[in-house]
């Protein structure tokens, strides 16, 4: 057996982004706890094949993709669930409940189709280039920018935002 | 970027800030502890092994799927009523989870007594987590509509069968029960059998666990 030093890269790594992955799985639309348990799970393959990826030119996005991918998976196992997250918190249950602004921004986000929704959480929460997002998604900058026009259509006429702080500061 | 992205990109990082969360200790651990890893010719030993391994459970698959003496198993005593439920967890919020208050760890405890488990099963843990949410639907009967759950898990050994739906499965050991009750009346409105593995809110209490 050969004896190998600590990968104090990766933990670093772990240390620097493991809130914004997890965050911005959640903006994906997944439970907090589920988010995590994700993250952790595409960090632990990355951490397999750590020394082939630290040594990319951008290990962050092959990092972010792995989420992505993880979440892709996770709704093509759980599209059950998915559904029961909107009914719990969409329409009428938002207006009598008081659902606050940040559930009416997930319900929104959720709504979006899942590449719509990476394209808007590369965008606007990890605050990624066009050029980096579509690097990320594998996809041409064309289709970033049309998935983002696309996506602000659907949440600019989304009545979920339409109460709600959004278009007050939009004016 | 014109306003309405500037305040779209200032609420979805105000949203993601209101999740509190810290990388695992484990996983941290795992990275600072020296790693041993195997020769390659002990990996190839592992991955022969491991494709052999894939490979008669895809034959047995096949066998049983193709056998006509083959039946479905369905989940059964699933609840302390004897009552079909889910085998995967039901997660009805999207807020943040935190910490329940005492009052709320009370009405917790009582949920967890007037929860009657199975004879065979036995519950050593349980923990707490209060969540935003709103349970319109339910699988007992109840609603849970205060706006506040709490989400009660009791740890232990349950004897409910459960499978994930494919035959020649070896069905999934269930290590828990989640009841998720309203915060005010303390209804159960949801129940959720949770398998290997599941994980628990960092913000969970555990407020009762068994004797010595």
């Amino acid at each position: 057996m050969e004896q190998y030093e600590p990968d104090n890269n990766f933990s670093q790594f772990v240390r620097g982004h493991w809130a914004k992955l997890v965050r911005s799985t959640v903006l994906m639309g997944v439970d907090p706890h589920l988010a995590e348990d994700i993250v952790q799970t595409a960090l632990l393959n990355c951490f397999n094949r750590w020394d082939k990826i630290s040594s990319l030119e951008n290990p962050d996005g092959y990092v972010f993709r792995s989420v992505l991918n993880a979440v892709s998976d996770h709704f093509r196992k759980k599209s059950s669930h998915e559904s029961v997250l909107l009914e719990l918190l969409d329409g009428e249950a938002a207006d009598r409940y008081d659902v606050h602004e940040r559930d009416q921004l997930l319900i929104a986000l959720a709504k979006l189709p899942e590449p719509l929704r990476a394209v808007m959480v590369l965008r606007f929460y990890v605050d990624a280039s066009e050029v980096q997002t579509a690097h990320v998604l594998r996809v041409p900058v064309g289709t970033v920018k049309s998935r983002c026009s696309r996506a602000l259509q659907a949440l600019r006429s989304d009545p979920c935002l339409s109460d709600a702080q959004l278009k007050g500061k939009e004016s | 970027m014109n306003d309405f992205e500037n305040s779209l990109g200032r609420m979805m990082v105000e949203a993601a800030d209101t999740v509190h969360t810290r990388p695992p200790s484990r996983l941290l651990d795992m990275a600072e502890q020296p790693l041993r890893r195997s020769r390659p010719v002990y990996r190839f030993v592992i991955a022969s092994i491991a494709a052999a391994a894939v490979a008669a459970v895809t034959i047995g698959i096949y066998v049983s799927a193709i056998s006509p003496q083959s039946e479905r198993v369905q989940v059964a005593d699933a609840t302390s009523a004897g009552e079909e439920a889910d085998v995967e967890p039901s997660l009805p919020t999207l807020s943040a989870y935190r910490e329940p208050s005492a009052d709320q760890l009370e009405l917790a405890d009582v949920v967890r007594k007037n929860w009657k488990v199975a004879e065979t099963s036995r519950v050593w843990r349980a923990t707490a987590v209060l969540a935003d949410a709103v349970v319109p639907r339910s699988n007992t009967g109840k609603q849970c509509l205060s706006g506040q759950v709490l989400e009660v898990t009791l740890f232990g050994e349950f004897s409910d069968a459960a499978v994930a739906g494919r035959i020649g499965e070896v069905p999934p050991k269930i290590t828990g029960t989640r009841l998720l009750a309203d915060a005010r009346s303390g209804e159960v409105c949801l129940v959720s059998l949770l398998a290997d593995g599941a994980s628990e809110s960092p913000y969970a209490v555990e407020f009762w666990s068994e004797g010595p």
